[in-house]
């Protein structure tokens, strides 16, 4: 007897995509919340009963009715469409404010951790530099300068955030580039470049997006903030940060027009931050 | 000739009908599937598999360590009159201390780490036996000496990172034995070691099982090494054990193909001629195990019968039992040459 | 005779230890050579160096001291040119992080096969089917990722992705030390099969010495950064003159008989690699250790007795174990 010729391996049959597992339940409200708040920003002008800078001075402050569902404002506009608009205006903003501290972040923290040497002490010290001052004091320090509007915010928001993606990936890029994968890659003959791009960072990528989750929620609330302090986008674009500093003045009597738009705001950190920790949990069951 | 072989009365260990269910993808799925076996009073049993034989986890859930997901799903595992299934963890420690312990294969997980190695074996043996520390401490030395640890006062005073691996491990097994333990669980302690090192701690559980009369439950992939240490062995593939045998008996004239393949998988180091098989496709996973017998869809000797219809153990001989309806199919196939010391095989 | 593929020459590499800031040989001038087409051992446990000296010559460590050519050709100190990169390739040990996780097995051959050999997507495709074929695997698995594969499936891609360049030499760090025996067989039969189809040469890393004799040519045996033995497969194994060797041979546990005595085994750790015994590396633990393994390092030389190209370094390789008191 002999054994059989083995020139081929019985084949295990290859399983297909592996049946979705339950997606957590923070993931699917995250969401949620998130499509709705975005849904109306994008379809304000549709949606919007009245233009965001429409004044009428016969009907200021008026309390809620049918013919303006939240009421209007000091300066006769209608609150429901301001806060459409604005969460145009926020989430827009945000949204961009955050992906470009993402993209340096992360070539820096790649190249940091890869190259290692000199290049990730540079990089390290000027983060540690950066780190060093609180989050808002060097925000509104440099929008300050920068003069306001949106082209600073995204400056000053860029230059203070880069920080924590840079040492996410560079932690991921550590530990990634001993692995057998990449190590192999290399022997391959693959470039260094490709190596990071397409091999180590696509893989440490996925701690970065959760955090950039929580951070859309801190530049929400810092364009907020800048917009409270009047260094953020200026009249008569509605934000909600704005809208709160003018409301301000009504708390006794007129709440409503500096809490609404507060409400939106945790409403809308609340569903990012749900999404955040659902993409973590998905993520990690990977 | 259906009746099973086993004379258990009197075992150490007696394990009847363990099943073990897992938890994956939201859907349970039977990873042990009713292994009924015995460990005698000062005898070693080899436990034999390949990754995805569920050999680790009866191990594991003999002792209740199972990871969260795995669950008993129905059997009883008997230690010295105490049955182990379904014990509240207050009584299971009791019993862990008093008579069984294990050696894991990732000794980091196994060690404390914020305590150091000596203490940890101090601890164990004077919790167990009961003694002073003065006595608990030589005995973790001699212990230690006796693992092959060429600095025992240096390295037990270290904490567990800061060993090598090999070295690791050998604290591990160090501190299992501290506490003299009627029954020794190992779970491929010997994988990761260097081949010496291995060689000396076989030597050490050997004489210890002589000079103790310690029992052994030894789970591996290396039939070698329970050639060393065993006297029985018990083949397990997909959940279920589809041989048993004495070891040298069932090395030298298996009854199953699975077990016949397994040896002539094995590059012998003495006889270059043997041509190496390699079983073809590979073990089923969980969810994935055929009708019939499960080794049928690999099996060179497989014909219509076996796809179909239950495949209990059942003897061949005074010793072995098989779960092959076929056994007659391999015999004469012996892997291994007539052994010259033991006449085995002639 | 035609120069070797492959040729270390006293070479050694060299870490520095982060404590203390010890220097480590963890290489000590080997000299060893792969020629075309042969399968060649090297044998250790760890702290051998084996690993270490597999990645020197895949330039993944640099060499500190001796030299290390492939056809003649120093092997470069920076980063390496294309060609020589498509000369010699490295199968790695681990199958569950050898492959990215993140890539289709279609996807990591056709990147190589693009980038490295410069075929164009279709051909890539087609090229990529030949290669899993050529390592026993069905083309539906261009489609799978790893975490879908089996430990012997995932070797066997990365066997193949090793092979899309054509190398001549391939570099085999413990390639089968993660599999189960049955899968094993497999791994090693196409180590064989390839060299006998392809030419491929291979330098086969293991501290598996059953593994070793069934493929390997030629085997050298390593202990701490240094070669001790070196021979042919069937020499070394049958008289091996070191007693390391014959440690490492006892200690191999044997299906057929239970011996537990470790005659000729050794007891004890390895040293430390920062802190080596004088003469003989192996003289703490070798039973024929005397004065003499003290003062005076051995050399690698041929023993009386040996058949021609088997040599080892020991002051008492000449004589064989029988002869003994």
């Amino acid at each position: 007897m002999s054994s059989p010729s083995l020139t081929a391996v019985a084949v295990v049959p290859v399983t297909r995509v592996p049946v979705r597992r339950r997606l957590p339940p923070s993931l699917i409200i995250g969401l949620t919340i998130l499509i709705i708040i975005v849904a109306a920003a994008v379809f304000a002008p549709l949606i919007a009963p009245y233009s965001p800078t429409q004044q009428d001075l016969t009907n200021i402050l008026a309390g809620p009715s049918a013919k303006h569902w939240l009421g209007t404002d000091e300066l006769g506009r209608d609150i429901f469409t301001r806060l459409l608009y604005g969460a145009r205006t926020d989430l827009s903003v945000a949204f961009i404010a955050v992906l470009s501290p993402f993209v340096l972040g992360t070539c820096l923290g790649a190249a940091a951790g890869y190259f290692g040497g000199w290049l990730d002490s540079v990089i390290m010290r000027i983060a540690d530099v950066v780190v060093a001052f609180p989050f808002y004091v060097l925000v509104i320090l440099l929008v300050f300068v920068l003069g306001p509007g949106t082209r600073s915010i995204y400056i000053a928001i860029t230059v203070v955030s880069w920080v924590s993606y840079a040492r996410i990936v560079r932690g991921g890029t550590l530990v990634a580039k001993n692995e057998e994968y990449v190590l192999s890659a290399r022997v391959a003959g693959i470039s260094d470049r490709r190596i990071i791009f397409r091999h180590i960072v696509p893989n440490v990528i996925t701690q970065a997006i959760v955090f950039a989750m929580s951070d859309i929620v801190m530049d929400i609330l810092a364009i907020v903030t800048l917009g409270y302090l009047g260094l953020g986008i200026p009249p008569p674009t509605p934000d909600w940060g704005s809208m709160m500093a003018e409301g301000q003045s009504f708390l006794t009597t007129h709440w409503e027009l500096a809490t609404i738009p507060g409400i939106a705001v945790v409403i809308t950190g609340l569903g990012l931050s749900l999404l955040g920790d659902g993409l973590a949990d998905l993520l990690r069951a990977e | 000739m259906s009746q099973p072989v086993d004379r258990s009365e009197g075992a150490l260990l007696e394990v009847s009908g363990l099943s073990v269910t897992v938890t994956a993808d939201g859907r349970p799925a039977r990873a042990v599937d009713g292994i009924t076996l015995h460990v005698g009073h000062g005898e070693a049993v080899g436990l034999v598999g390949e990754s995805g034989s569920g050999k680790s986890l009866t191990l594991r859930a003999i002792l209740g360590l199972l990871p969260p997901g795995a669950a008993v799903a129905g059997g009883s595992v008997i230690f010295d009159g105490y049955d182990l299934v379904g014990q509240g963890s207050r009584a299971l420690r009791r019993i862990r201390g008093t008579g069984i312990s294990m050696v894991f294969q990732e000794p980091m997980t196994a060690l404390n780490p914020v305590v150091k190695v000596g203490d940890q074996m101090v601890d164990a043996a004077r919790k167990r036996l009961g003694w002073g520390r003065a006595e608990a401490r030589d005995h973790a030395l001699q212990l230690a000496k006796q693992m092959g640890i060429t600095e025992p006062e240096a390295s037990l005073s270290l904490y567990p990172h800061e060993l090598s691996g090999g070295l690791r491990q050998r604290v591990m097994i160090a501190a299992a034995l501290a506490s003299r333990p009627k029954l020794l669980l190992c779970d491929e302690p010997t994988t990761a070691l260097d081949v010496t090192i291995q060689a000396q701690i076989i030597e050490l559980l050997a004489r210890l099982r002589d000079e103790l009369a310690m029992s052994m439950l030894y789970v591996t992939h290396d039939l070698a090494v329970v050639a060393q240490l065993c006297t029985r062995v018990e083949v397990m593939y997909a959940g279920r054990i589809i041989e048993r045998g004495p070891v040298t008996e069932t090395f030298a004239a298996p009854s199953h193909p699975y077990t016949l393949g397994l040896l002539r998988a094995t590059p012998d180091v003495d006889d270059v001629r043997a041509e190496l098989y390699a079983i073809p496709g590979s073990a089923p996973g969980v969810r994935s195990r055929p009708a019939g017998c499960p080794f049928h869809p690999r099996c060179q000797f497989a014909s219509t019968e076996c796809e179909s219809g239950d495949f209990p153990l059942r003897a061949v001989s005074r010793t072995q039992e098989t779960a092959c309806a076929f056994p007659e199919r391999i015999e004469g196939r012996a892997r291994v040459a007539p052994d010259a010391e033991t006449g085995v095989g002639t | 005779m035609t120069t070797p593929l492959l040729e270390l020459d006293q070479a050694s590499v060299t870490f520095r230890s982060r404590r203390r800031g010890v220097q480590v040989r963890a290489v000590d001038r080997v000299s060893l050579s792969v020629n075309s087409a042969e399968i060649v051992g090297l044998v250790g446990e760890s702290g051998s160096g084996k690993s270490s000296l597999a990645r020197l010559t895949v330039g993944l460590n640099r060499l500190s001291s001796g030299s290390a050519s492939f056809n003649g050709v120093p092997l470069p100190v920076g980063r390496w040119p294309g060609e020589l990169r498509q000369q010699i390739q490295m199968v790695f040990q681990d199958p569950y992080s050898s492959l990215n996780p993140r890539m289709t097995v279609g996807q990591q051959l056709s990147e190589l096969l693009r980038i490295r050999v410069g075929l164009s997507r279709a051909e890539a495709g087609k090229r990529s089917a030949q290669l899993l074929d050529q390592v026993h695997l069905p083309a539906e698995l261009l489609d799978a990722r790893p975490r879908q594969m089996s430990g012997g499936q995932r070797q066997r891609v990365a066997i193949a992705k090793a092979l899309t360049q054509g190398p001549d030499l391939l570099v085999a760090d413990e390639p089968v030390s993660a599999l189960d025996v049955s899968v094993q067989a497999g791994v090693i039969k196409l180590f064989g099969e390839l060299r006998r189809e392809l030419g491929v040469a291979v330098l086969f890393i293991s501290h598996d010495l059953a593994v070793v004799r069934h493929l390997c040519d030629r085997v050298a045996v390593m202990y701490m950064g240094q070669i001790v033995e070196h021979g042919s497969t069937g020499e070394v194994f049958s008289d091996p003159r070191h007693p390391y060797t014959r440690a490492l041979l006892a200690a191999i546990p044997r299906v057929t008989t239970a011996r537990t005595e470790t005659s000729g085994a050794v007891k004890g750790d390895p040293p430390s690699l920062t802190r080596l015994p004088s003469g003989c590396r192996f003289r703490l633990r070798c039973p024929l250790a005397q004065t003499r393994c003290a003062e005076e390092e051995p050399e690698l030389r041929e023993p009386t007795g040996a058949a021609a190209g088997h040599v080892a370094a020991c002051h008492f390789s000449d004589v064989r174990p029988e002869q003994q008191p």
